[in-house]
């Protein structure tokens, strides 16, 4: 793992103007990728880690969606500054992107072989005969049982672990420094998601690409990332090594997130719960988001927005009461 | 836990194929086995889980056993009376006993009723209370799961996902059933709002003294909810034991694998052990013998062409595998 840093994301905003009023769906955040490194984006639905992922490839919904400040340097480029056909050819060549949902990302009218060759073609210039045969070898790495037909099937053929590897081998096709994965294990079975995460792994570390990978499931990031930035309510309230947030996560939504899940490996008493739900992205509270839900607000938490404090080498929380220990 | 001997709710044999049409005349061509022979014992007061991963039947289970389906074969007996042979009212007055919560709230409510409605339903429904007393049943059963009763007259687009669940389980427990079945309760939900409803579900279950039937695809969920667990794979159970006792020691291949595929939350623990190659066959088409043979690292040439039975292993433990893992692990 290089120390190189190859995506950073500088208090980024991005509001969606809607008729209910502005939802501030990111306020403030920041992260940063090294090269080489798989960093877990963690946070419960809402908290904004889609739409960060949408900033940093330029694809936020627009309108109502807009990207109202901040900087994205991917590669030492500030991506917000490049214009449509700019981002375009970044796209799919140097950023690729693993979604949900593998069945919605294809097309369904298409054949496997079409849609690997077109994206393949796109960016590297190259005939179709030689792009199938970068098709095949791509099915080959992600140990797709007989790629040959599998390039001449409709998606609606293959099952849901079977498309997550095609999307797997498309957005690695073009040796692609960053990787972009929301919740790509999601929609499958436990079984399917070690398989799919086994081999993501794997085919990561060979090529020293980076990933951004999105998720709700601690588990998943505990299991496969190097790093962990985890958002609540747009905004990212702690970030770390994932050795150094799990032995002692230092905000306390990020204990209470760890506290609130049964764990498999032994039985537990009653389970910690954190009250209350996720505050309106319209009318965000003010100072420090978390304040209402928290164990331990005080005055302060409710009308400071707290700074980045470190707690550790590399690992830095916003609150103004960090736990110890 | 002491057992009774008399169990709550009996499964013998329960069979659901789906039928697959095609054609101009919709001729059928084929049968989804969705369940295909399913034995399970309920005790009052106990959880117990039905684990498995998505189309092994377990949701299935449960629509029979509410008889929402109608099952192909099989027997269900609670407190000892036949389920299946019943019909018209009488059928209806033994649903009293056996609830179910579904797993999206947000398409098991009717967006154009109002809570009260909703979960004032069940008891227009059987004709057991309406206009003040209604009204009254309503706002205690929205008190039990933690709502405000002065909320009763609001849609459910006003209401969060975690207060929705709240209220498709006050619905659930309108006509005091003696049995519910919670078919992947928490699944919709983040984690914040999931632990909340499971501690409601466990103080609900001892302050009514009801019995649950668990079904999901979290094993962390499950083993947090029952003391028995019932692991499903193609539609027929193959392992069944106390929950703590499935978890130190699978018997069965199948959930050895799927325990070591839960990703741990231990960083330092980085072994996801056994994992699986492949995918869960079609039901329409399961492989023969033991059906887990396709996927087995122990599977044997006999693995293929004999069916194993759930046999009892010893300590309320059941297994259906030719070649049960053993205790020396």
């Amino acid at each position: 793992m290089g120390e190189k840093l190859l995506l950073q994301v500088e208090n980024l905003h991005t509001y969606f103007y809607t008729l209910q009023g502005v939802i501030k769906a990111i306020d403030g955040v920041n992260l940063c990728v090294r090269e080489g490194e798989i960093l877990g984006l963690v946070g419960e639905s809402g908290c904004g880690k889609s739409v960060t992922a949408l900033s940093i490839l330029g694809l936020v919904p627009s309108p109502p969606g807009r990207v109202e400040g901040g900087r994205i340097l991917f590669e030492g480029e500030d991506l917000l500054a490049k214009t449509p056909a700019e981002m375009r050819s970044i796209r799919g060549s140097r950023i690729a992107m693993i979604f949900q949902e593998p069945m919605s990302s294809l097309n369904p009218v298409f054949r496997i072989g079409d849609q690997m060759i077109e994206v393949i073609k796109l960016h590297k210039k190259v005939s179709t005969g030689s792009a199938r045969i970068q098709a095949l070898e791509m099915l080959h790495e992600v140990r797709m049982p007989d790629p040959e037909a599998v390039l001449a099937k409709y998606p609606f053929q293959l099952s849901g672990g079977m498309l997550q590897r095609v999307m797997i081998a498309m957005a690695l096709s073009c040796e692609p420094s960053l990787l972009l994965a929301d919740e790509p294990t999601t929609a499958l079975d436990v079984t399917v998601q070690a398989q799919i995460l086994n081999l993501m792994k794997d085919l990561i570390r060979k090529r020293n690409a980076a990933v951004l990978l999105i998720t709700h499931a601690l588990g998943v990031v505990a299991q496969t990332c190097d790093a962990v930035s985890v958002m609540y309510a747009g905004t990212a309230v702690e970030s770390g090594s994932v050795e150094s947030i799990f032995r002692s996560p230092a905000h306390p939504y990020t204990r209470g997130l760890m506290e609130c899940i049964p764990d498999p490996s032994r039985k537990s008493g009653k389970l910690k719960i954190i009250p209350g739900t996720v505050p309106d992205p319209v009318n965000p509270p003010p100072g420090c988001r978390f304040h209402p839900r928290c164990y331990k607000a005080t005055a302060t938490c409710s009308q400071i927005r707290p700074d980045p404090v470190r707690v550790g080498p590399d690992h830095v929380v916003c609150c103004h009461y960090p736990e110890e220990g | 836990m002491t057992r009774m001997p008399e169990p709550l709710l009996e499964v013998r044999g329960l069979k659901k194929y789906f039928e697959i049409r095609k054609g101009f005349l919709m001729r059928t061509v084929g049968w989804v086995k969705a369940v295909d022979g399913v034995d399970l014992a309920g005790y009052p007061l106990e959880t117990l889980g039905l684990v498995g991963e998505s189309g092994c039947g377990k949701t299935t289970v449960g629509l029979c056993i509410a008889r929402l389906y109608e099952m192909t074969s099989g027997k269900i007996y609670f407190q000892g009376a036949d389920l299946t042979s019943l019909a018209g009212k009488r059928l209806r007055a033994m649903r009293r006993n056996i609830q179910i919560v579904f797993q999206d709230p947000q398409s098991s409510l009717d967006p154009r009723m109002t809570i009260k409605r909703s979960v004032g339903a069940p008891l227009a429904i059987h004709g057991l209370a309406k206009g003040r007393a209604l009204e009254e049943r309503v706002a205690d059963l929205l008190r039990m799961v933690g709502l405000d009763p002065q909320h009763m007259n609001r849609y459910p687009h006003e209401f969060s996902g975690g207060q929705r669940q709240r209220i498709g389980i006050a619905r659930a427990l309108a006509l005091s059933p003696k049995l519910l079945i919670l078919d992947e309760p928490t699944s919709a939900l983040d984690v914040s709002v999931q632990s909340q409803i499971l501690n409601l579900l466990r103080d609900l279950q001892q302050r009514l003294r009801l019995s649950y039937l668990f079904i999901s695809h979290d094993l962390g969920v499950v083993r947090y909810m029952s003391s028995r667990i019932a692991v499903m794979y193609l539609g027929k159970i193959v392992e069944l034991a106390p929950s703590e006792d499935l978890f130190c020691m699978p018997l069965h291949p199948y959930t050895q694998a799927l325990l070591s595929s839960i990703p741990s939350t231990n960083p330092a623990h980085r072994a996801m052990g056994v994992t699986l190659e492949g995918d869960i066959p079609s039901p329409a088409n399961p492989p023969s013998g033991c059906r887990f043979h396709t996927r087995c690292t122990y599977a044997r040439a006999e693995c293929a062409k004999f069916e194993p039975a759930l046999q009892d292993a010893g300590a309320g433990r059941y297994v259906a595998c030719h070649f049960p893992l053993s205790d020396s692990r």
